[in-house]
């Protein structure tokens, strides 16, 4: 990479000309602010380690002005890192080698919805609450609904691929996007043509959908809605394993049935999914209190203890075997009248079929209350000096269970595990991990929590499944993404220097070694 | 195969070693420098390492079935055709995951066979196609998925050979959140980024009901209506087409639903429903023999349904017999063309499409961004060097 031929001051003042001097910051808050919640970087700046800031941070009010501040930083020879939201737990958008954040959150308009082909055109740091809730308003859902959508923008989901929690009905993004315009590193404006429907040339979309912004600047896609579903339907069914909820799972999606949600827990997340982390109590300890409901002759743990039995992760994991059995299966159906009641009696005979207890309404509705939770209640864990952190990979489902096998064993002893199985397809599904653990210090901690990521890897690409399936990689994952592609890695290098020659786009993530 | 049809490559020490060992190719191969056949991605690895050593172009074939969206294998004195029929089998067939895995070379009806056998059929797969699954692949970006009603990639796997040489295989996944989908580069891009030698084909079982429906229509426009309301309806159609007549004579439309009892009758009463509230005509079996069409007919563009209604109320040449919808997604569907000269229709209809060239120009800069990428990973434009521009006068035509 070229060395800036700027210094901060001079581009400040040139990027200032363009979105106006309270538009671009170079605060210690705004530079601290924009990054993503990667919690190998938040363990380092427990640490007191602030690597990451970048030098200014810019928020363009429009496509032409994101290109232009793209054209004048690129053209000084400043990195650029495109930034949404912030909710990305993979250091996708983590300004390691400072220069300038482009944080797209004023472009968040939407540009049309068309209702007879129901195609909506909306500009891309438009924030996933604020979209859903006004398409909802014309009558239409999105269909994607990631447990961070109040704080995730449409870029951000194209970016990485996102999916959401009714993935199996809706399709992940990409199923959903059919074109988008974005900025080239030269901060040229460029449009790819929208997916012609039926048709199955060539297009260049797949290629800029995941690219993680080391390709381009996503300004605004073209994503298919559908109409807003008049009726829903929850079930729930408890089984005696994992493998019987899985043979389910997966007969309902080979009968050809669209559930919005099929989600299976593993004994120890089903304790979680059943009493839940309540929406509206203190966003304090919930793994505490549930880790205490497991552990009960300890008696009721304090952050010290929790920090203390997350210390013995093998202790731990030992003793959810012994929870009494059974894994929680909770679904939701929605679509119309007719569909639902058949989806819901279709899956319910599937289930049952499959060794399934039936359960209600009850621990499906709750989930669906709670969906959004989870994802708000990790802080404590890190208050009291332990870290936690999720992995989601997917594979076949002949694959799926030696995978989640595979994958405990290796962490046995590294890290609390927990996981469940959902974002179901007819080929195989996604397993969602949870990991937690703690350290004497922060220093050891971080390198516990690297040595968790290597070994829960190599588990992944050992089993040949694939490092992710709807977080991205960021820098987090380069380095086994790049395993995973291996001799394929030319791939990705020849898109590289096609796209962004001189390597000024999001320098660092996705592309293990910068692409060279 | 012979060693004096070397001797049309002077100057390639490399491919004079290669060539002689391997066999000839299975079809003519005239006009080429060579015509050879690989049967393993070793020897395709071989052969291509040696043609780039040399500098002499290598262009790769599957059955040459040369359906109208074949990439055409152009032969050339310093061409060597690489015949792939000899990298065929099915390697397995996994009922569980729903995947058939094959070799590149395998014939499409082989393969067809092969998931018919387990009860199964291949998703995306016309039942007309003769070529290979390789040659598919290569013409094939994407295909519709009746589950999400959305169009999906083609295979769920694949393994290639690089320009260079290099053999790759890619993992296989449901669905994947690692950067871009290095499969695009492969799919419907005419073998311009590597020799497709292996891949994982998506499978669909049966539905346990089916149910065929044949529609008469007097308003051409409802014809339309029908299809969009079936894609976004409880079960999405496992097949659905219509075919409008321009002389007044109506349309017809034809689904067909696969799936659970419950759902094809509540995908079927709500199409009823449609059609009374349209006073369609529902056909009588005997009255609704399959709608007989040219398979190799022109593809005139893929539209949006809001458009749609403009072609079927503006475009009515004289020269057009009748306008055929399939393929209906929730955006829009697939039109072709019936008439007397189909190929220039086809083209006169895409220029009502696209009036002001706008798609034209964002396809032709899709274009200039992939011949970059093909700079970089073929920088003599030696593999298949006609693909991108066959594919790119396809596109803009």
């Amino acid at each position: 990479m070229l060395e800036p031929r700027l210094d901060t001051e001079e581009l400040r003042r040139r990027l200032s000309a363009v979105v106006g001097p309270e538009f671009v910051s170079a605060s210690d808050a705004d530079r601290y602010a924009a990054r993503d919640m990667w919690p190998r970087a938040l363990l380092r700046r427990r640490a007191g380690r602030f690597e990451g800031l970048p030098d200014l941070v810019a928020w363009p009010a429009d496509g032409a002005q994101a290109a232009a501040v793209v054209r004048i930083a690129t053209q000084a020879g400043w990195p650029v890192v495109p930034f949404g939201a912030g909710s990305g737990v993979c250091g996708g958008a983590l300004p390691e080698r400072g220069g300038l954040v482009l944080d797209l959150k004023r472009l968040d308009r939407i540009l049309e919805l068309d209702s007879r082909d129901h195609l909506l055109q909306v500009e891309c740091g438009a924030v996933g609450e604020n979209l859903e809730r006004e398409l909802n308003r014309r009558g239409y859902t999105l269909g994607h609904f990631p447990s961070s959508i109040y704080c995730s923008t449409v870029g951000g989901w194209i970016a990485a691929r996102s999916a959401g929690q009714c993935s199996s009905r809706y399709g992940k993004i990409e199923d959903m996007v059919r074109a988008v315009e974005y900025l080239d590193a030269a901060g040229e404006r460029r449009s790819t043509a929208p997916l012609e429907p039926g048709l199955d040339g060539f297009s260049l979309l797949p290629l800029l959908v995941g690219s993680e912004g080391a390709l381009c600047v996503l300004l605004s896609a073209s994503l298919v809605v559908r109409p807003l579903p008049p009726a829903r339907a929850f079930a729930a069914f408890r089984f005696a394993d994992l493998a019987a909820g899985v043979t389910a799972m997966r007969s309902c999606l080979r009968a050809g049935l669209r559930p919005a949600v099929l989600r299976l827990y593993d004994e120890f997340d089903t304790l979680i999914a059943k009493t839940g982390p309540e929406a509206d109590g203190e966003a304090s300890s919930w793994l505490r209190d549930l880790l205490g409901r497991a552990a009960k002759p300890l008696g009721r743990l304090g952050e010290a203890s929790l920090s203390v039995l997350l210390g013995r992760p093998a202790l731990l994991n030992r003793m959810t075997t012994l929870l009494p059995g059974g894994c929680l299966l909770v679904a939701v159906c929605e679509g119309s009248q007719g569909e639902t009641r058949e989806t819901a009696r279709a899956l319910n005979a599937a289930c049952v079929t499959a060794g399934g207890e039936e359960l209600g309404e009850g621990p499906a509705r709750h989930w669906w209350k709670n969906r959004y939770a989870v994802s708000y209640k990790q802080s404590p864990l890190f208050a009291a000096g332990a870290f936690v952190d999720t992995m989601e990979v997917a594979t076949t489902w002949e694959r799926v269970l030696p995978l989640y096998r595979a994958v405990r064993e290796r962490l046995w002893r590294r890290c609390f595990v927990m996981a469940h199985f959902s974002h179901a397809y007819r080929e195989g599904c996604s397993i969602y991990f949870t990991l937690a653990a703690a350290a004497g210090s922060d220093e050891r901690a971080i390198e516990a929590y690297d040595r968790m990521w290597r070994e829960a890897q190599e588990a992944v690409l050992a089993a040949s499944a694939t490092v992710s399936h709807h977080h991205g990689i960021g820098r987090l994952k380069a380095p086994f993404l790049a395993r995973q592609l291996g001799t394929g890695g030319a791939l990705h290098r020849a898109l590289k220097r096609a796209f962004d020659p001189d390597g000024r786009m999001n320098p660092g993530t996705l592309f293990a070694d910068g692409a060279r | 195969m012979a060693a004096d049809e070397t001797n049309r490559l002077p100057g390639s020490r490399e491919l004079r070693r290669v060539l002689p060992a391997l066999p000839a190719a299975a079809g003519d191969g005239a006009g080429f420098a060579a015509a050879v056949g690989c049967a393993t991605a070793e020897e395709i690895s071989e052969l291509l390492r040696a043609a780039r050593a040399d500098g002499v172009a290598l262009v790769s074939a599957g059955a040459r079935s040369l359906l109208g969206r074949m990439v055409p294998a152009e032969a050339g004195a310093r061409r060597i055709l690489l015949d792939t029929t000899a990298c065929r089998g099915v390697l397995a067939l996994d009922a569980e995951a729903l995947l058939l895995r094959v070799r590149a070379g395998t014939p499409l009806p082989q393969a067809r066979a092969a998931a018919e056998e387990a009860g199964l059929r291949l998703v995306g797969v016309e039942p007309s196609d003769p070529g290979t699954v390789g040659g598919w692949l290569a013409t094939t970006a994407r295909i519709h998925d009746p589950v999400l009603a959305l169009p999906v990639s083609p295979a769920l796997g694949i393994s290639s050979v690089l320009p260079d040489g290099t053999a790759w295989r890619s993992i296989t996944s449901p669905r994947s959140a690692c950067g871009p989908d290095l499969g695009a580069l492969f799919f419907g891009t005419g073998g311009a980024f590597g020799v497709l030698t292996e891949a994982a084909l998506r499978l669909a079982p049966g539905g346990s009901e089916r149910k065929r429906i044949s529609v008469q229509l007097n308003q051409p426009v409802q014809a339309a209506e029908v299809l969009r309301r079936a894609a976004l309806g409880p079960l999405p159609p496992a097949e659905g087409s219509a075919l409008i007549w321009v002389d007044g004579r109506g349309a017809r439309v034809e689904l067909g639903f696969e799936g659970t009892a419950g759902l094809v009758e509540e995908a079927v009463r709500e199409l009823r429903e449609h059609l009374k509230s349209i006073t369609a005509r529902e056909l009588r079996s005997g009255e609704d023999a399959p709608l007989a069409v040219a398979k190799d007919l022109p593809v005139a563009g893929g539209v949006r349904w809001s458009r749609l209604e403009r072609v079927i109320t503006e475009f009515n040449l004289p020269l057009v017999d009748a306008l055929m919808l399939d393929r209906p997604e929730v955006s829009g569907c697939r039109l072709r063309v019936l008439g007397g000269e189909p190929a220039s229709l086809a083209a006169r209809l895409r220029r009502f499409l696209d009036p002001d060239g706008e798609r034209g120009r964002a396809r032709a800069a899709e274009f200039e961004r992939l011949r970059r990428v093909k700079r970089e990973l073929d920088p003599g434009s030696l593999l298949n060097p006609q693909a991108l521009p066959w594919l790119e006068r396809e596109v803009l035509a």
